[in-house]
């Protein structure tokens, strides 16, 4: 269940400079997300870490604020006459000098979506298996038609959807595999790392057999992507740069508890 | 072997010197092509480069193109199905010894064989220089 982000600061009982000066985020995007701006997804996980929460706990958008007013006691105020119907209808005037025009707030435009952000957001949907005709039927219209922060905020929750996938699919990995398999096998050395470190936790002996043949037995005392370091039975320690090994394996008088 | 590796190796021989310094004795404005052509899976396909190489590190174009015909690519190609269909597998290394056994598994460095006695023997992938078909089944993947 997410929460809006001025909730869970008010929950840590700190002020928006507070939550600034720790995440790093300026406080001025802050009172923005605060009042409905979607937040940056590079933001978000700042924030997130500095409130202790899950950044899908966040929402992307918060809600407004709602103005809690302190009570004030009611000036007593004498009905005024009332007024004639041209007069109702007029601005009123203000307190000091002439009357002027009430200030209208002039409404931007609406900017309709970049060719990027409905590009990126086919593929998004594509990898969610979204069908772009009942995304066009949820917003009411078509995707084409979406304005820039429209699609932003569409962006930004189909991110997090995709992010929340990948936390899935790590969660349901089997224990021991660091990631799934990449679209090359050959950029993973899963197996390699798991048989040498096993051989390390149990202390066995292992021999190194070099491309020349010549061979180095001794116990693993540690390993990189780039050699192995055994200590032989007289004490010394040898590294083998593993462009210079062929194979290795469990010592023969240690054979059998190798996987 | 692959063409790869062997320049890598020919490279550790020499004692490991930069890339930039083989480019430039090759008359290379860049390393970049040697740089690919030691990570590449697939054959290097530029045959200057490698008739180039194959004069920097003083060995023949025949050697080189042996090599070449053998990339990682169909390595994997090999285990993967010797995995799938649980065949025998032979290995011969750098050195001229053969390895036999089931492919229990494979990844980036290395392949994972159980020998006859059952033991998990360990081979780095770069060791590993032929392997029956090396150079005729893959040809067109």
């Amino acid at each position: 269940m997410s929460k809006n982000l001025w909730e869970l600061r008010k929950q840590r009982k700190m002020t928006v400079k507070q939550l600034a000066a720790k995440s790093g985020v300026p406080a001025k995007n802050i009172y923005a997300y605060e009042a409905g701006e979607p937040i940056k997804i590079a933001d978000l996980g700042r924030l997130a870490r500095v409130l202790y929460v899950d950044k899908s706990e966040i929402k992307i958008q918060s809600d407004p604020v709602p103005k809690t007013k302190p009570e004030l006691p009611k000036p007593q105020v004498t009905p005024a006459p009332p007024l004639p119907a041209e007069a109702k209808a007029s601005p009123a005037p203000s307190k000091s000098g002439p009357s002027l025009p009430a200030k209208e707030k002039k409404a931007l435009p609406l900017q309709p979506a970049t060719e990027g952000q409905l590009h990126h957001m086919r593929g998004l949907m594509e990898k969610l298996g979204l069908q772009e005709t009942a995304v066009a039927a949820e917003m009411g219209k078509p995707l084409d038609e979406l304005t820039f922060m429209e699609a932003r905020t569409l962006l930004r929750s189909y991110d997090l959807q995709i992010r929340e996938q990948k936390k899935l699919h790590a969660e349901q990995r089997p224990p021991g595999t660091r990631r799934s398999r990449s679209f090359l096998p050959e950029g993973v050395d899963e197996f390699e790392v798991q048989y040498l470190l096993a051989r390390l936790e149990a202390g066995e002996v292992v021999t190194l057999t070099l491309l020349n043949e010549q061979s180095f037995t001794g116990k693993i005392i540690g390993f990189s992507p780039y050699n192995i370091t055994i200590k032989q039975a007289d004490g010394t320690e040898t590294t083998v740069q593993k462009l210079a090994l062929a194979y290795y394996h469990v010592a023969p008088d240690a054979q059998g508890v190798d996987a | 072997m692959s063409l790869s590796d062997h320049i890598r190796y020919l490279r550790g021989l020499q004692g490991g010197p930069d890339t930039l310094i083989v480019a430039q004795v090759m008359g290379l404005d860049k390393p970049s092509a040697i740089n690919l052509a030691e990570k590449q899976y697939r054959p290097v396909r530029d045959a200057e480069l490698v008739a180039k190489l194959a004069a920097y590190y003083g060995r023949s174009l025949e050697e080189f193109q042996w090599h070449n015909a053998r990339p990682r690519k169909y390595l994997t190609f090999y285990i993967a199905r010797a995995l799938k269909t649980g065949e025998t597998v032979t290995l011969t290394l750098r050195s001229g010894r053969q390895l036999s056994g089931k492919a229990k598994w494979w990844d980036l460095g290395s392949v994972g064989l159980e020998d006859e006695n059952g033991h998990l023997l360990v081979i780095q992938r770069h060791a590993i220089i032929d392997w029956p078909g090396a150079a005729t089944e893959w040809q067109d993947v």
